[in-house]
């Protein structure tokens, strides 16, 4: 503990509003981006909106309602099964600690950064029929189509979220804790209950929550494997605007998605701060435990299965692309074509112009996040905020508004103010609105360690706290907050597809559209190339990450 | 004349639990000021306001006779020494105390200079290239008072810096810290709840309750006439409330056990021997008393419920 008691530190005028807008340059640029051109949309809508589309008898109100339904069951299904498949996993991570750890723990992550469509053409080719697998277990083709394809695709997608969490909120309990109540006399049971398990539990719970808004407003798996009678509120208002032009049917399913949604933003809001209050700087390290016996052989089993499945899932898309429907007839053509003259003929631009979107997406919306969650948190700790505030809050809109909705609106409100040139300054606008509500958190986890004792000897000595002490010192948050939000950016389909043209497509984008044309090896391809672009960034940052100095 | 720190009617409010309030202090040029208190008093409180590092609500805060009250903290002349010494763990030792002096912008070769210079005189040009999770406990200590008087500050403000030391290192370092002070001509405020290393470091102490000072005085002064009951108590001196109805404060070493004094009987709560002394808790008329007695023979096989007198050599009368 510093001091018993903390005030407002010394600062001018000038700079105390300096610092002030500093903490409210994320709510001003979701408002900027987001809340007015959604409101202005809304409002411009609101009066031609007919209720009966959602709640009259006519068999497209009776799917709206299928809609609404879908997006519930497929919420809470894939929230359960991603705690089942990952809290185990977050355990393992955290408690036996295995070989390669750290390998591990990035490799078991992995699908998580992949964009929703490569997980889905993943799941197509391997549980697909022809495939091997079905070819022996049949059943499995389930995996591959309806509810059960969504729910495995959202699974394979948002456990490892769950895992990670897991075993982050493992790491940070207190060993001290653990080693009071085992010579208390505590059983495992009990200590797992009250100590350690209970850090995890929680952790594990904002994920399940992140799943469970994830995978409720779903929308690349009910697309392309759903079908219809599977169809989320999100697709709905793709198909609406998009397909049917109704945009007032889909500015009412916005509404009913973000008025829906607004349970579980605040439940995760709750679990956030409840796990960050509790982090202590001085807290005893959580204590690794070799487990062996019954517990131990079967966590190793179920790690190495976990990380086989995986393999498997992910080395299916490279195969695809070189032996579209399992074949036995290896070929290079669907590269070849990627980069030949197919694609210029396709879509009129270069082949390697949405690998180039691809990358300058990812790094701008990176910069652009992360500086905006560094003035936030620089802010808050000059001025001395510990705790989020009622202000801070708004960070999750994102969480609330409908990626299509956002980008629609987008288009429509700031569209009009721009030269069509310039779209790409929209797709980035939106992929860093998307990022923040994660990204932030990551920024505040990671600042939250580092001492104020730090920053304030450094401006007593007339240094400067953020360059000198508070930058370098959290490195490597700031470079897993980096890969996250490069991450969301080269994963973000909805909102992006909506509003890329062809010259600002970037992969994900461009392997739908490549299916849409029914260039489904070339999609492949074009999925492999993004599956190896994404591992070979996520493990560049993670490298530059490791170089930094890290507060335990 | 005016003193070279002077801290005039400051308040603070922190919550509606604890304020700081009407806080007057003064400190002249190389004399070193002990601020005492029980925790949660506003010591650590009052030394980030007169830092900078919070702002008062009323009040100054003058330096060298110039007002500070409004200047941020690395323009007041000032150096702190955290409880936590916040050495920064990605630099070195010689990094650590070289910060302030590139802050400052000063050429490379004549921060090498005072670097070496000041680390010579702590003793700790051997670890210069350490980082600090790589040295001693007392090591550490001399790193953060080097880093704070390289950039020579006007004042020294140090916040319980040897409370993460074990007792053995916490006297030895107590000792270097106050030889160099006195050596270098330091002027300092150091923060302690230790009633011994308050009074060893300090020409003047402060004691702080409350968020207010109720006493300011040489060491002697204070220790030997407490102003009032909730400084001597503080002090650790029994406060007791005399049967004509006068407060009087004895000290636990001034009370002497007897066998057939008939003028105060009380009951033995506990008793301990700590090496040079027992100490006895002894209930009488509803107080608690505590006794340092260094007779062994009366001690010896002293056990709890057991009735003794006892007297008292000296008192200090204490104010109303």
């Amino acid at each position: 503990m510093i001091s018993e008691h903390t005030g407002k530190p010394a600062m001018g005028v000038a700079r105390t509003l300096v610092t002030w807008l500093m903490i409210i340059a994320p709510v001003i640029f979701l408002i900027s981006i987001i809340v007015y051109p959604v409101l202005s949309l809304m409002g411009q809508f609101a009066s031609s909106v007919n209720f009966s589309d959602l709640f009259g008898n006519s068999p497209e109100a009776s799917l709206a309602r299928d809609a609404v339904y879908n997006s519930l069951e497929q919420g809470i299904l894939s929230s359960a099964t991603s705690f089942v498949a990952g809290f185990p996993l977050g355990v393992i991570l955290a408690r036996i600690h295995p070989k390669l750890h750290r390998f591990y723990r990035s490799f078991i992550l992995l699908p998580f950064f992949l964009p929703s469509i490569v997980v889905v053409l993943a799941f197509i080719s391997l549980f697909g029929r022809g495939s091997p697998v079905t070819s022996l277990f049949p059943f499995m083709t389930a995996l591959s189509s309806g509810l059960t394809g969504i729910i495995a695709v959202n699974t394979f997608f948002n456990a490892p979220l769950v895992a990670f969490l897991t075993s982050s909120g493992i790491e940070r309990s207190d060993s001290r804790l653990e080693e009071a109540a085992s010579t208390l006399g505590a059983g495992p049971l009990r200590i797992f209950s009250g100590i350690w398990g209970r850090d995890g539990i929680r952790a594990a719970m904002g994920a399940v929550v992140l799943t469970f808004l994830y995978s409720f407003a779903g929308f690349a798996a009910p697309l392309i494997i759903g079908g219809p009678q599977n169809y989320t509120i999100e697709t709905w208002i793709y198909y609406s605007v998009k397909m049917l032009g109704d945009i007032p049917l889909g500015v009412l399913f916005s509404a009913v998605q973000s008025l829906t949604l607004l349970v579980p933003v605040i439940f995760y809001s709750y679990f956030m701060g409840k796990s960050r209050s509790e982090v202590s700087y001085d807290s005893g390290r959580m204590i690794r435990r070799k487990t062996n016996g019954f517990a131990g052989y079967a966590g190793s089993a179920y790690f190495s299965l976990y990380v086989l499945t995986e393999i498997v899932i992910l080395g299916s898309i490279v195969f695809s692309s070189i032996d579209l429907g399992w074949k036995n007839n290896l070929n290079f053509s669907s590269y070849l074509s990627l980069f030949g003259t197919k694609i210029r003929l396709t879509f009129g631009i270069s082949p390697f112009q949405p690998i180039l979107n691809t990358m300058f997406y990812g790094f701008l919306t990176s910069v652009a996040t992360v500086s905006l969650g560094l003035a936030w948190i620089t802010g808050k700790r000059r001025v001395g905020i510990r705790s989020d505030s009622l202000i801070d809050s708004f960070q999750y809109i994102p969480l609330l508004i409908p990626a299509i909705v956002m980008a629609f609106s987008i288009s429509v409100v700031i569209g009009n103010y721009i030269s069509q040139s310039l779209t790409w300054v929209l797709i980035i606008a939106a992929q860093t609105g998307i990022a923040i509500p994660v990204t932030l958190r990551v920024i505040s986890a990671g600042f939250s360690r580092i001492p104020a004792s730090l920053s304030e000897a450094s401006s007593v000595l007339g240094g400067n706290p953020l360059f000198e002490i508070e930058l370098p010192l959290s490195g490597s948050v700031l470079a897993t907050a980096v890969m996250f939000a490069f991450a969301i950016s080269i994963g973000e389909f909805t909102a992006t597809n909506f509003l890329s043209t062809s010259l600002f497509m970037p992969l994900s984008v461009e392997i739908y559209s490549l299916q849409s044309a029914r260039l489904v090896q070339d999609s492949y391809a074009a999925a492999s190339l993004l599956l190896g672009l994404s591992t070979l960034i996520f493990y560049i940052i993670q490298r530059i990450g490791e170089r930094f100095v890290f507060i335990p | 004349m005016s003193s070279f720190l002077e801290v005039r009617d400051l308040n603070k409010k922190y919550d509606d639990s604890f304020s700081l309030r009407s806080i007057n202090l003064s400190l002249e040029k190389g004399e070193i000021l002990t601020l005492m208190g029980p925790s949660g008093s506003g010591k650590t409180s009052l030394i980030r306001n007169i830092c900078g590092l919070e702002m008062p609500d009323s009040g100054s805060v003058f330096i060298g006779g110039m007002d500070v009250t409004d200047l941020p903290p690395g323009r007041r002349g000032t150096g702190i020494i955290f409880q936590d010494l916040a050495l920064f763990p990605h630099m070195t030792a010689f990094e650590n105390i070289a910060y302030g002096l590139r802050a400052r912008r000063m050429e490379n070769r004549e921060v090498e200079r005072m670097v070496r210079d000041i680390s010579a005189t702590l003793h700790i040009d051997h670890i210069l290239e350490k980082y600090p999770d790589r040295i001693s406990g007392g090591e550490r200590q001399r790193v953060a008072l080097a880093r704070s008087i390289i950039v020579s500050p006007s004042v020294i403000l140090m916040d319980e810096p040897l409370s993460s030391l074990d007792p053995e290192l916490r006297l030895e370092v107590r000792k270097d810290i106050r030889r160099i002070s006195k050596n270098m001509g330091l002027t300092m405020i150091y923060v302690t709840h230790y009633i011994e290393e308050g009074l060893y470091m300090g020409d003047r102490v402060s004691v702080i309750m409350e968020g207010r000072i109720l006493a300011d005085s040489n060491s002697e002064t204070l220790f030997s006439h407490p102003p009032d009951s909730r400084v001597a108590a503080f002090l650790g001196y029994n406060v007791i409330r005399g049967t004509d109805g006068n407060i009087f404060a004895v000290h636990p070493s001034e009370i002497s056990i007897g066998t057939n004094s008939t003028e105060m009987i009380g009951t033995v709560d506990s008793i301990g021997y700590e090496g040079e002394f027992f100490r006895i808790s002894v209930s009488y008329r509803g107080e608690e008393i505590e006794i340092r007695s260094r007779d062994w023979k009366m001690c010896k096989g002293m056990k709890n419920g057991d009735r003794i007198s006892f007297s008292f050599n000296s008192t200090v009368k204490l104010k109303q």
